[in-house]
């Protein structure tokens, strides 16, 4: 009797336990899933003040909201897009919404990251994500850039994004300069795109020109 | 008697495909072209929140459509509008056109929501304000088609196409002609309602039209000074040619060719 009693005891507890480790099993693997998730970043039209509606990254006249007018698509001889110094680059991103409870599990970080092959590389944090709070992931974050004077040069500009916890912008920006600062001009883009891809996974590149003249027909 | 009924059945679904094919050219009979579909976003009062309905919903997956199938071509210009105080439509100074910027921003976010990117045209896609007395609510935005560059014609054709569509939105500047020029260098989409006709070069000649499909076209008759069609579509995708039966060149015409996509499935 007590033997019965007993071994009904033992097999109750090994249904729980069985129960309970595939709980936390499920439980593991839709956080993995929640956290690791892709995020399929994309690039996004941006309501220009002048009346224009442009895919971004764009070329913008000022940096007044109330006075941005688009200036004309200005590319080089390889089809590489060009800003002189003065232009601000418009740029817009966002990423699809999500299912109704994947955005309480994680919020969405950003991070932007210029290379120039010669001047000194910048890393930004989205203002509209906050630095440590994160963006929701239907939010779409923006961010202008007032290209400085100085050689002409190619530039790689990268978006960053990902979930559970903020970039360390300091950090990347030390182990960028460590990596780069002895390369020559030539080689520090296509290094610091294999840097930043080993961070992480979600990212858009965008690689464009700066040159002390517009060489487009531009401000008048 | 299985012969029999087998043809009496082959007979009835003959007779099915035939009056379906009628009843959907009827709509391109009935309807006027010349007043274009409204796509129509109301937003919350003096904010830049669209208004959550389904209505709205099903008018953002349309509009996302319409530029999906629509924003490369040239020939039209899209344009998001809504009141704005006088004086303000064409410098865009205002307080007022400041937040309709916003609410641009914000029907440009939920039409981007989902799926890739739209592929438009440079300079297919503005925003800008209509004068108080014309738009109508001050928290409504509106989409309507301006005529862009008219696609490069095609120098082997002795006639053009032109399309109506009363699907696309209305075209600006009211009372002007719904009637615009198919692009021969890719398909267009179109919806079943949309009318086709052909504007000869030369009035005097004849030509001789051939289509991918028996049932391409439902005549509509004439109306005006030229005879409109109906565009039926048996299939996904409809191919016109146009020959001139007096040109020697007749190799030549092969490439005078104009494709139509179903647009709406």
């Amino acid at each position: 009797m007590l033997k019965r009693k007993a071994c009904e005891l033992s097999n109750r507890w090994v249904r729980l336990g069985v129960v309970g480790v595939s709980a936390l099993a499920g439980l593991a693997l839709i956080g993995l899933y929640a956290f690791d998730r892709p995020i399929p970043l994309k690039f996004l039209l941006v309501a220009v003040a002048d009346g224009h509606i442009a895919r971004t990254p764009s070329r913008i006249a000022e940096n007044r909201p109330e006075a941005e007018r688009l200036l004309p698509d200005c590319r080089s001889a390889y089809g590489l897009p060009i800003f002189g110094a003065g232009d601000t680059l418009a740029l817009r991103v966002g990423s699809p919404p999500e299912s109704f409870w994947l955005p309480l599990l994680s919020r969405q970080y950003y991070l932007l990251v210029l290379v120039p092959e010669s001047s000194d590389l910048k890393v930004f944090t989205f203002q509209e994500s906050g630095n440590r709070s994160g963006a929701d992931a239907d939010q779409q974050l923006a961010f202008k850039l007032v290209i400085p004077e100085g050689p002409d040069q190619s530039n790689l500009l990268m978006v960053m994004a990902r979930r559970y916890e903020p970039f360390e912008a300091n950090q990347i920006e030390h182990d960028l300069h460590a990596k780069l600062d002895s390369l020559k001009p030539s080689s520090r883009i296509s290094s610091a795109g294999n840097l930043l891809s080993k961070i992480t996974s979600n990212s858009l590149i965008y690689v464009f020109r700066t040159s002390k003249e517009a060489q487009c027909s531009s401000r008048e | 008697m299985f012969v029999a009924r087998m043809r009496t059945i082959g007979l009835i679904f003959a007779i099915g495909v035939a009056l379906a094919s009628a009843v959907r050219a009827l709509p391109a009979i009935a309807a006027p072209a010349e007043s274009g579909r409204s796509y129509e976003f109301p937003f919350e009062r003096g904010a830049d929140r669209l208004k959550s309905d389904s209505r709205t919903s099903d008018q953002v997956v349309s509009v996302r459509d319409l530029f999906d199938h629509h924003g490369w071509r040239p020939e039209l210009k899209f344009r998001i509008e809504a009141a704005l105080p006088g004086g303000c439509e064409a410098s865009l100074g205002c307080a007022e056109a400041h937040l309709l910027q916003h609410r641009v921003q914000a029907l440009l976010a939920a039409i981007e929501a989902d799926g890739s990117a739209i592929a438009f045209a440079p300079g297919n896609l503005w925003w800008g304000g209509a004068s108080r007395a014309n738009a109508g609510d001050d928290d409504v935005l509106r989409i309507f088609v301006a005529r862009g560059l008219d696609p490069p014609r095609n120098p082997r054709c002795s006639a053009d196409i032109e399309i109506a569509d009363p699907e696309l939105p209305g075209i600006d500047a009211g009372g002007a002609s719904p009637w615009v020029l198919a692009n021969p260098a890719q398909a267009v989409a179109v919806s079943p309602n949309a009318r086709m006709r052909f504007v000869k070069r030369d009035p005097a000649k004849r030509l001789q039209i051939s289509l991918s499909d028996p049932q391409g076209l439902s005549d509509i008759g004439p109306a005006g000074a030229s005879e409109e069609f109906g565009l039926v579509f048996s299939g996904d995708s409809l191919a016109i040619q146009i020959e001139d039966p007096s040109s020697a060149d007749r190799a030549a015409q092969g490439g005078c060719l104009f494709r139509f996509e179903r647009w709406h499935r």
